[in-house]
């Protein structure tokens, strides 16, 4: 029984982690239709600000010296510019190119970006201690709790309930859900274009701010493709989930996620090194049987 | 009839053609439509008149050509600044926002306005307008008939309090009986409130009547124009519509009945 619990907590965490990115990729998705594979580079880019830029093998922390507070605050800053700028830079130009066009755009920064954290930061992956207190346990019973893992569900759960309160309680965020069910007429009816997709930036960057930050602190290392790794479970997250669907992203994330450590807890011992061959089996099942994904979306495909 | 007596031109279209790469669906077309008066553009499927409509709300730009909303150029604007100074789509194919309920979808029409407490007024008005949409007020859009979506997007038009209204199509799709209570609710519209109407239809049997000036656009070009008092006689209208003069006389006369 505790070893179920802790497996869960285990799941439930690693899954709350896919679902950020995968809902920083869904909302970004629902207005532009951009599958954006440059998103986890948001992550690399978040993680590789906490120290200071270098190629020394040893890192020297940075903003990740700094206290609580302003060390997210500027996290956030960070990767909320990146994203900000990789619009204004590359998709600003495609708005009215295909979703393909868009996607191969994100593959190409995606690439760029972790070159040029190669060529300021080195090839070596750094190890950083970020928050070292959390990585301590409680002790219920004979359940061991690891802090960190608690607080990655919470803050999840949190940024969950911050985010829905915007999209569904002020009129900045109805005009978002109202671009993403239909961009043009959204703009005939005087929702401006440019401040949507903006805003679908900021909130995407402040996700995969979170996500750097829960990745760093569990993981301790940086390295030039850390953010590939969750943004291909991510976006397979948002196509099991269903694409365009906000809540099929959480779904999918967390699906994908409690999967993938159920089966690594559970699995017999020799086929544990197969577990994502496993879990790829099942989404292929998943997608066998529910084609559009858990959550399905009216009208995504003939917009796409 | 209505405040605005001050008359005069408050659309006026100057020879605009809009191409979608090779294909060219608007050659130069002009068109007057006055202010507060009905103008309807009738013409087949696939005459332009949906370019037409959108090229004036900015959201297709023309390749030549000069639109003029009372006497300002607004040619090359985005759709979402002309929504601002008073120009408002109802497209075809009833586009609600369909996860946003009955109530979300006319208030996210209402930023425009930059006036929360009239943008409120103006909803209540226009539930009392529509009465069925206030009985699914807070349900999601997607769900309603053919018939209630089409009033939801008239009324969303409406909050954002253009001068200009442009209906594409409203009859498309949709039962006799409910065309029939859309057309009323836009004269209603018109009496009440002086508002401009632009509209498009395939057929003319109910907007002849409706109408104030009619103009008929076929492959992309005006083929013919005039008072719709003028055109409910003879079979100019249809012969414009056909592009023949010997075989569809009949048409007027079966769709005036």
């Amino acid at each position: 029984m505790a070893y179920f619990i802790q497996t869960l907590i285990d799941a439930l965490s690693l899954g709350s982690l896919y679902a950020l990115a995968a809902l920083g990729i869904g909302l970004l998705f629902g207005i532009l239709r951009l599958i954006n594979f440059a998103h986890g580079d948001y992550v690399t880019i978040g993680a590789y600000s906490l120290i200071v830029p270098s190629m020394a093998a040893t890192a020297t922390v940075f903003v990740g010296g700094w206290h609580a507070l302003p060390l997210i605050m500027a996290v956030c800053m960070i990767v909320v510019a990146a994203a900000l700028l990789s619009d204004r830079l590359v998709f600003r130009f495609l708005r009215t190119a295909p979703p393909t066009t868009l996607m191969v755009a994100s593959f190409a920064l995606g690439y760029l970006i972790q070159n040029i954290v190669l060529a300021i930061y080195g090839s070596r992956p750094k190890s950083i201690g970020l928050w070292p207190e959390l990585s301590q346990f409680i002790t219920i019973g004979d359940i061991r709790l690891p802090i960190l893992q608690l607080v990655v569900i919470c803050s999840t759960i949190a940024l969950l309930v911050a985010l829905t309160t915007f999209l569904y309680r002020t009129r900045y965020g109805m005009q978002m859900r109202a671009a993403s069910d239909d961009f043009t007429m959204a703009r005939y009816l005087g929702v401006r274009a440019d401040f949507v997709i903006g805003l679908a930036f900021v909130i995407s960057g402040l996700l995969a701010a979170a996500v750097s930050l829960l990745l760093v602190t569990q993981t301790g290392v940086l390295s030039a493709n850390m953010g590939l790794g969750v943004v291909l479970y991510a976006f397979i997250a948002t196509v099991i989930g269903g694409m365009g669907s906000l809540t099929g992203s959480v779904l999918g994330g967390l699906v994908v996620g409690v999967t993938s450590s159920f089966l690594q807890a559970y699995l017999p011992a020799d086929a544990r090194p197969f577990r994502d061959a496993f879990l790829f089996g099942i989404v292929v099942l998943l997608l066998v049987v529910r084609p559009s994904g858990l959550v399905r979306v009216k009208g995504i495909e003939e917009r796409v | 009839m209505n405040s605005q007596t001050s008359g005069g031109a408050l659309l006026t279209i100057d020879g605009i053609s809009v191409s979608y790469g090779r294909m060219t669906a608007v050659r130069n077309v002009s068109l007057t439509v006055a202010r507060g008066s009905v103008t309807v553009i009738i013409g087949p499927n696939g005459a332009g008149k949906s370019t037409l409509l959108q090229a004036i709300a900015g959201g297709v730009r023309p390749s030549g050509g000069a639109i003029a909303l009372d006497g300002q150029m607004i040619v090359g604007r985005r759709p979402e600044d002309l929504a601002a100074t008073g120009i408002s789509l109802v497209p075809e194919g009833r586009h609600v926002f369909p996860t946003l309920t009955v109530r979300e979808n006319l208030l996210v029409a209402s930023h425009v306005v930059r006036d929360r407490a009239g943008s409120q007024r103006d909803l209540d008005r226009l539930l009392d307008l529509f009465p069925r949409l206030r009985e699914r007020y807070s349900q999601p859009a997607g769900k309603l008939s053919g018939g209630e979506q089409q009033m939801l997007v008239i009324a969303r038009g409406l909050m954002t309090r253009p001068r200009l209204l442009l209906v594409d199509e409203p009859s498309l799709g949709l039962a006799p009986k409910i065309v029939d209570e859309v057309y009323q609710l836009l004269r209603q519209l018109r009496e009440e409130r002086g508002l401009t109407l632009l509209i498009n239809e395939q057929t003319s049997k109910r907007v002849l009547k409706f109408a104030d000036t009619v103009y008929v656009l076929r492959d992309g070009s005006i083929r013919l124009s005039g008072s719709a008092a003028d055109l409910r006689e003879g079979t100019a209208l249809s012969d414009a519509y056909f592009g023949s003069t010997s075989h569809h006389k009949s048409w007027v006369e079966e769709e005036n009945t």
